[in-house]
């Protein structure tokens, strides 16, 4: 009971300045994966790769920038897109070998957000970029090279929490 | 009390900040010094007047960057004039009628004085289109090249590829132990639960 309430007095504050400060209001959320393209091997990525959905192997190759046999979804995450706060997501946990940060630029309408971004890869940025997000369309980049393939980090715009998923 | 405060206290109490025992040791003495309550009065009336005009909270602003700023300032100049105040017609008639005399002034006396150009014509008519219109893209790793393809439509997504980095090694296993799963707390997050992996790094 009183490690309870010690608990409680602990977490209070936190709780209570996220209600009170407005820059953490959430304004939609950012939805990271990390793909694995690959012409050989596709078992290379793991037994716990899954198949990446037809959907998204479409849009990828549209434009012919990525094109590989085979692709596999490595991992994914997705984090709330921040009022004034920079946030990240990290779509390998618990590895941070591919870490994402981003930072909302102005005020996001229902299907675009435009958005600071950096892409972290063995604990250094290699790119940063201000790109509009869409609710539709990923923003994909064609990453380092592994196990024969290479990584693809596939970057898109989700709807908001419901207050029942917070 | 009859030795006068510090200056801190003293400070303290003219911003009605001292509180219990001190603000009352502070209040007998102050009782007969006519001067510290004037100016704790002329600094509460100064108080009062300034929160009448300053709002109590205040709405932070999105935070905007360098490029949305010129986006806009894009979008304004290409925003149609304001039409012109309403003035007598001969007063609106007045500034281009001086211009073209100017003008052809201009004109007459380049005629009789012009001089072949020494140097090539400078064509800025497309200088508006060389605003950067794409995302920028920054690599700080030296040796890193990221070209933006955009395929312009509206199935096609925008695709950032990397060339020149490092191959991640073969030993190590992404997919680890958690793969797919998406964190419970989700959605709270916030900056500052989760520490940049090493700051200071570019």
């Amino acid at each position: 009971m009183k490690t309870a309430v010690i608990l409680l007095a602990l977490f209070f504050p936190v709780v209570a300045r996220a209600q009170s400060d407005p820059g953490r209001a959430e304004l939609a959320r950012v939805h990271v994966q990390v793909c694995y393209g690959t012409d050989g091997d596709a078992t290379q990525a793991g037994p716990s790769a899954k198949p990446a959905p037809e959907d998204l192997i479409e849009r990828m190759e549209h434009g012919g920038a990525i094109h590989f046999k085979t692709y596999r979804i490595l991992g994914e995450d997705t984090q709330p897109l921040l009022r004034s706060y920079e946030n990240w997501a990290q779509p390998l946990k618990p590895s941070d070998e591919v870490l994402v940060r981003f930072e909302a630029q102005g005020k996001p309408n229902r299907q675009t957000a435009v958005i600071d971004l950096e892409l972290w890869l063995a604990r250094k940025k290699v790119v940063k970029t201000d790109a509009t997000l869409d609710m539709s369309k990923p923003l994909f980049v064609l990453g380092p090279e592994w196990r024969g393939g290479r990584l693809i980090i596939a970057v898109s715009l989700a709807p908001k929490a419901k207050p029942a998923d917070k | 009390m009859n030795t006068p405060p510090d200056d801190t206290t003293l400070a303290l109490w003219l911003e009605d900040e001292l509180t219990g025992d001190a603000r009352a040791a502070v209040e007998a003495w102050a009782a007969a010094q006519p001067d510290q309550l004037a100016a704790r009065a002329e600094l509460r009336q100064w108080k009062r007047q300034i929160a009448s005009v300053i709002p109590a909270a205040e709405e932070p602003p999105h935070a905007e960057f360098f490029n949305s700023r010129i986006a806009r300032a894009i979008r304004q100049q290409d925003a149609p004039t304001v039409p012109a105040s309403r003035r007598p017609g001969w007063q609106r008639l007045l500034v281009p009628l001086a211009a073209c005399a100017g003008i052809a002034f201009a004109f007459v006396v380049g005629q009789k004085t012009a001089h072949p150009p020494s140097v090539a014509a400078i064509d800025v008519s497309q200088a508006a289109r060389a605003l950067p219109v794409e995302p920028l893209i920054y690599t700080p790793v030296k040796g890193t090249h990221a070209e933006w393809i955009n395929h312009g439509d509206t199935h096609g997504s925008p695709v950032i590829v990397l060339d020149g980095l490092d191959a991640i090694p073969d030993s190590i296993d992404l997919t680890g132990t958690a793969s797919h799963v998406i964190p419970a707390a989700h959605g709270t997050a916030t900056a500052g639960l989760f520490t940049p992996p090493v700051p200071g790094q570019p």
